[in-house]
């Protein structure tokens, strides 16, 4: 544990090509010894359960800190999404080149939406 | 109960507050991956389609240049990685071993040699130590820039689109911050909520 703290945690892309590429060239990309990567890249070929069971992994491994997704990547699995509740790691959607960012999808935000009613301000 | 009701409502302040914040960085975040993007293709443009394509990033070595902390309290910080202290790491592993192995039969054959000159010169003693020092130094720069997957003479497009998604995971880090914020925000408001009801409950 203390050896993983010391060695920082990364953050992990599930994209489209250019995305994943982006972010790499940015710096985040990492090979595990067990050649686990860090992204998955997301094209036409790409499975909805293929997506679905990356992401499954990237939560359970403890040296992710950051799930990076596109938005409409996300959509295609948006039940897994909403099922993890865990702060680590966090899961953060992001928009891609072909579709913008749309907040009402959003997980948390739809969330949070749904913490207010008209009942609890009488 | 008015405490409790003026707690509620100094959450509810700050969740709108932080919600606020959100998406302001959301916005930024946005914002900065289009241009990155662009950029990107800029480079392509300049460099070919074939030349920024994910192919192109070395799986062998790639190392993590950006990483994420994580206190106690579940806030989020990157910094990049000291290259001193992931070498550290690196010799505990085989990996580590291997080219510690490479680098002492390379050390061999230099020091042989050095030595035959070395009758001649009387110095080889002070070069291989210099020489070693170097070895050290080059053994710990482990993260590669990733710039260098893509060639020497890199396009400055190529360089901005870096820049641009360097500024995007620090808006990605910033938003999940804000995100874990909400979440906590959240639960303290449900909590103090479900309070409120009960404390209405035994009023009646």
């Amino acid at each position: 544990m203390a050896h993983t703290a010391q060695k920082g945690k990364l953050i992990a892309v599930i994209g489209d090509e250019d995305t994943c590429t982006g972010f790499l060239l940015g710096g985040i990309g990492e090979i595990n010894k067990k050649r686990e990567a860090n992204f998955l890249v997301v094209n036409k070929n790409t499975s909805v359960m293929e997506i679905e069971e990356h992401f499954r992994e990237f939560i359970k491994r403890p040296d992710i800190a950051i799930i990076l997704i596109n938005q409409n990547v996300a959509e295609m699995i948006r039940h897994v999404i909403d099922n993890h509740t865990d702060p680590i790691p966090a899961v953060l959607e992001i928009p891609s080149k072909e579709c913008p960012y749309d907040a009402s999808k959003d997980s948390i935000l739809r969330r949070a939406k749904g913490m207010f009613s008209a009942e609890d301000f009488r | 109960m008015d405490d409790v009701c003026k707690e509620l409502d100094t959450v509810v302040l700050e969740f709108f507050q932080t919600l606020t914040d959100f998406y302001m960085e959301q916005e930024k975040l946005g914002e900065t991956l289009k241009s990155g993007l662009l950029n990107m293709s800029r480079a392509r443009y300049s460099m070919g389609t074939q030349a920024v394509t994910i192919d192109k990033c070395d799986n062998s070595k790639m190392v993590a240049a950006v990483k994420v902390k994580v206190s106690h309290d579940n806030q989020l910080t990157s910094f990049k990685p000291n290259p001193d202290l992931e070498a550290q790491f690196c010799e505990i592993n085989l990996g580590g071993q291997e080219s510690n192995f490479e680098s002492s039969i390379r050390k061999r054959t230099v020091t042989n040699k050095k030595n035959v000159e070395g009758y001649v010169n009387g110095s080889s003693h002070i070069e291989d130590i210099e020489l070693n020092e170097k070895q050290k130094k080059s053994d710990h720069k482990k993260v590669v820039d990733p710039l260098n997957w893509f060639g020497v003479l890199v396009p400055p497009a190529l360089r901005q689109s870096q820049q641009d998604f360097k500024k995007t995971i620090e808006s990605g880090v910033n938003v999940a911050n804000l995100k874990l914020r909400l979440q906590t925000l959240q639960a303290k408001y449900e909590t103090l909520l479900a309070q409120k009801k009960d404390l209405k409950k035994n009023e009646k």
